[in-house]
């Protein structure tokens, strides 16, 4: 039976909570969690307190502003725990997270297993690495965040909704996003195929690039941007005017910059209206 | 010897004296005793001890198989020398020799990964490397080399943060 034990202790500066399944009545400004082994749960709520769910014994501890939930590598036991939603949220290691109702920062690091967010952060940083089980390498970025970074060598990288700015970078990953409004934006793979349904901001800059893989735009018909598109050694298409090796041209009164390139891929530009509206919010399918 | 004359009275007494004389007591097996050196039995905790040292210095040298590849062992990843040099190739060199130390402690599918990924992007490379070469002024084919090579270091700068087992 999963009981949610709400003890509130007030802790001393580096006075450790024994045991696990406990709260820290604090107002942690940083919660770092390490060594979770198994699936972690990670839910943003409006207490300024640090709480541990499930069946994962989890150690609570750590001075008053900085937070460390401890797994210990024992066990695979799942485990859900709330932490306040403006926090910066550290998660260090283990296996696959799923984060909802944040809206500070959250630095995901050696994670090696899948990893979905979704909520309105400021900032979100996700590095993911193969060595683990499950799902390994999947990302899912979801929600108005204001700066995405992911890292990782494989697997899909699917961020929807972005604002701001956005860097996404993997070997033989694809890379999907869609429903987005950037700022400033590079997608780069190695092998994997790029996909881009979006808005780039005024004076904003898109860049899109994979070695082996298609990269394809699909930008709002009124895009005022200077192009760059570039396949030395694939195709380049594109609904704003005839296709060759390389293109550049501009459209409207330019503004931004997208540039687009794959050395033996294919680079397309599609015309696509609404392209920074969520159609559909129930994960990949609603990018292309 | 002397040159006076013997006297011939001494003859017959000389004559009479014994051939041999054997002494009052032996004496030998008393000097033989304090000739051979002490022997005196082993303590009882020795051979526990040298055991004990084998087991520990056994436990070592495994250790240290385990956390260093063979001499033979295939290298996580290589420095390919067809590839053109790039800034952040020293910083690379540092990244492997990390990784080659550390590759005990990385999982299995970690250095599967990682190996698997190198080889993706060392064939890129050289792809591209032979694009420039035949027209050295592409500043696509230039711009694409970048991000593979980008794409390396942040490849093994990932794996050098991964956390050891």
């Amino acid at each position: 039976m999963r009981i949610l034990l709400v003890v509130a202790v007030l802790l001393a500066v580096g006075n450790p909570v024994a045991g696990g399944n406990s709260l820290a009545a604090q107002r942690p400004s940083v919660v770092r969690l390490v060594n979770i082994a198994g699936p972690l749960v990670l839910n943003g709520w409006d207490r300024d307190s640090v709480a541990v769910r499930g069946a994962a014994r989890l150690t609570v501890s750590g001075p008053r502003d900085a937070i460390r939930v401890d797994g210990g590598q024992a066990g695979n036991d799942a485990a859900e725990v709330f932490v306040p939603r403006h926090a910066r949220i550290e998660v260090r290691g283990g296996g696959s997270l799923d984060a909802t109702g944040l809206d500070g920062e959250l630095e995901v690091s050696a994670a090696t297993g899948r990893v979905r967010v979704e909520g309105a952060l400021r900032r979100v940083v996700v590095e993911t690495f193969g060595g683990g089980g499950g799902a390994v390498g999947n990302v899912e970025i979801v929600g108005p965040h204001a700066s995405v970074e992911v890292r990782t060598p494989d697997g899909t990288v699917v961020v929807r909704g972005v604002r701001g700015e956005l860097l996404v970078t993997t070997t033989s990953g694809e890379i999907l996003v869609g429903a987005a409004r950037v700022r400033r934006a590079r997608l780069e793979s190695v092998s994997g195929a790029v996909s881009f349904k979006g808005v780039v901001e005024r004076a904003g800059t898109l860049e899109a690039q994979s070695h082996a893989g298609d990269v394809e735009l699909r930008v709002p018909p009124d895009v005022a941007a200077t192009f760059e598109l570039a396949a030395p050694s694939g195709t380049v298409g594109s609904e704003f005017g005839d296709g060759g090796a390389t293109r550049r041209f501009t459209t409207g009164d330019g503004g931004a910059s997208i540039v687009a390139r794959s050395f033996k891929g294919r680079v397309s530009v599609v015309k696509q209206p609404g392209a920074d509206v969520d159609l559909n919010a129930s994960g990949a399918a609603g990018i292309r | 010897m002397s040159d006076e004359p013997r006297d011939p009275s001494l003859d017959p007494l000389v004559r009479a004296l014994p051939t041999s004389i054997e002494p009052p007591r032996d004496l030998w097996p008393d000097i033989e005793r304090r000739l051979t050196p002490r022997r005196r039995g082993l303590p009882r905790w020795l051979p526990l001890a040298a055991a004990l040292v084998l087991l520990l210095l056994g436990g070592a040298v495994l250790r240290r198989l385990a956390r260093d590849p063979m001499p033979g062992a295939a290298p996580v990843a290589s420095v390919d020398p067809t590839i053109p040099v790039d800034p952040s190739a020293g910083a690379e060199r540092a990244l492997l020799a990390s990784l080659e130390r550390d590759a005990g402690s990385l999982s299995p599918e970690t250095i599967a990964t990682l190996r698997r990924n190198l080889a993706i992007i060392d064939s890129a490379l050289a792809e591209s490397r032979r694009a420039l070469a035949a027209d050295p002024g592409n500043g696509d084919v230039q711009a694409l080399l970048r991000l593979v090579q980008r794409q390396r270091t942040t490849l093994l700068q990932q794996a050098a943060r991964l956390p050891r087992t």
